[in-house]
């Protein structure tokens, strides 16, 4: 009788798992999708493929995003048995770099798994990277030039076109590191003893159809 | 006793095999950023001597349905919009810290990233269970 415990046990873990995994009306094709979108895109966009594998019919009650970025819409909401359907996620790049990570719930009449998480993985290239974005002089520190470091990223035919300063106290230029790949922004703030901010507008060339612009923002404290 | 207590150890073996597998694939998906290291409680916040700088990274509405006291908005899709204020706001004094609306939200974890790696500062943290824990009353 002992040596029936391990199989019994066995086929009884198998048999809830099996259940387990067959009790979802909804069956996804993946709850995530790897996007990586090119420099001249705006926008990324995921599909989220369904089927109701389940014997009633499935209604999804609501698609539900956390993020404005993500904009998530369904074609119909209620699926027969076998029918399949599809939720589309749009992903707006903007301003965003690097790896970006959303999620869509999906809640639909299904008792057992009332809601699913859909995941996007988005991995944007930078084209151009700067560091720091801030270059800021506290009231104390003496008003010496402080600098940006310019990079063009993953190999792209980027240029440095114009940089260009809001406030006429705040002036600028630009160094050479390695052409093509890597710039030094020096930043001079002028003799001043008020406060000061301007905002270094940093124009490129690329990609031609939509050049990248980026910001460098800059604050001087009044002098003590 | 002993051929019990052999068979239990083997199922036990046995199901760690899928535990193992099902723990590296979360680990890989990241789906244990909950225990990512720049988030503080909100018991710690309120112990620091620093000035803080809260910093909302809410949809606009949330923030006009309320948000903490002295708090500026900032979020990585009006991100150009926004960060001059928040710049203006902050003193090499303070220390930010960012909250979304809970637990479960990434938004505050991607701007606090962005401010300390693009933008530069230096103390910035996100706040554990964001703007829920602090209507909690939690404070």
């Amino acid at each position: 009788m002992r040596s029936l415990l391990f199989p019994i046990a066995s086929a009884l873990l198998l048999a809830e798992f099996a259940a387990a995994s067959h009790a979802q009306q909804l069956r996804w094709e993946s709850e995530e999708v790897n996007l990586t979108p090119i420099p001249t895109d705006a926008e990324a966009v995921a599909h989220f493929k369904f089927k109701n594998v389940g014997a009633q019919e499935a209604q999804i009650t609501a698609v539900n995003s956390r993020c404005s970025c993500t904009t998530p819409t369904l074609e119909k909401k209620r699926f027969t048995p076998g029918e399949s359907g599809e939720v589309k996620v749009v992903f707006t790049i903007g301003s965003k770099t690097g790896l970006q990570e959303k999620t869509v719930t999906v809640e639909n009449n299904d008792p057992k798994r009332p809601y699913t998480t859909l995941r996007i993985k988005v991995a944007i290239p930078e084209v151009v990277q700067l560091r720091p974005t801030f270059l800021y002089w506290s009231p104390s520190e003496p008003l010496t030039p402080k600098e940006t470091s310019i990079k063009i990223m993953n190999g792209f035919p980027a240029k440095v076109v114009t940089v260009e300063s809001s406030n006429t106290l705040i002036s600028t230029r630009v160094e050479t590191v390695k052409p093509g790949q890597e710039y030094r922004l020096i930043v001079m703030p002028g003799e001043t003893v008020q406060p000061a901010v301007a905002k270094l507008t940093i124009k490129t060339d690329y990609p031609p159809e939509n050049p990248k612009t980026f910001f460098v923002h800059v604050r001087v404290d009044a002098r003590k | 006793m002993k051929p019990l207590l052999r068979k239990l150890a083997v199922l036990l073996a046995v199901a760690m095999i899928p535990a193992s597998v099902s723990a590296w694939v979360f680990w890989q998906q990241g789906k244990w950023s909950v225990f990512r290291d720049d988030t503080v409680p909100l018991s710690e916040v309120a112990q620091w001597k620093n000035r803080v700088l809260w910093v909302d990274a809410r949809p606009a509405a949330d923030f006009a349905s309320g948000h903490i006291p002295g708090a500026v908005r900032l979020t990585e899709e009006e991100w150009e919009e926004l960060l001059p204020e928040l710049l203006n706001a902050w003193g090499p004094d303070c220390a930010v810290v960012v909250y979304c609306s809970s637990r479960k939200c990434q938004a505050s974890g991607e701007v606090a990233r962005r401010l300390r790696e693009q933008v530069g500062l230096k103390a910035v943290s996100v706040l554990r269970g964001g703007w829920e824990d602090w209507k909690g009353g939690r404070r």
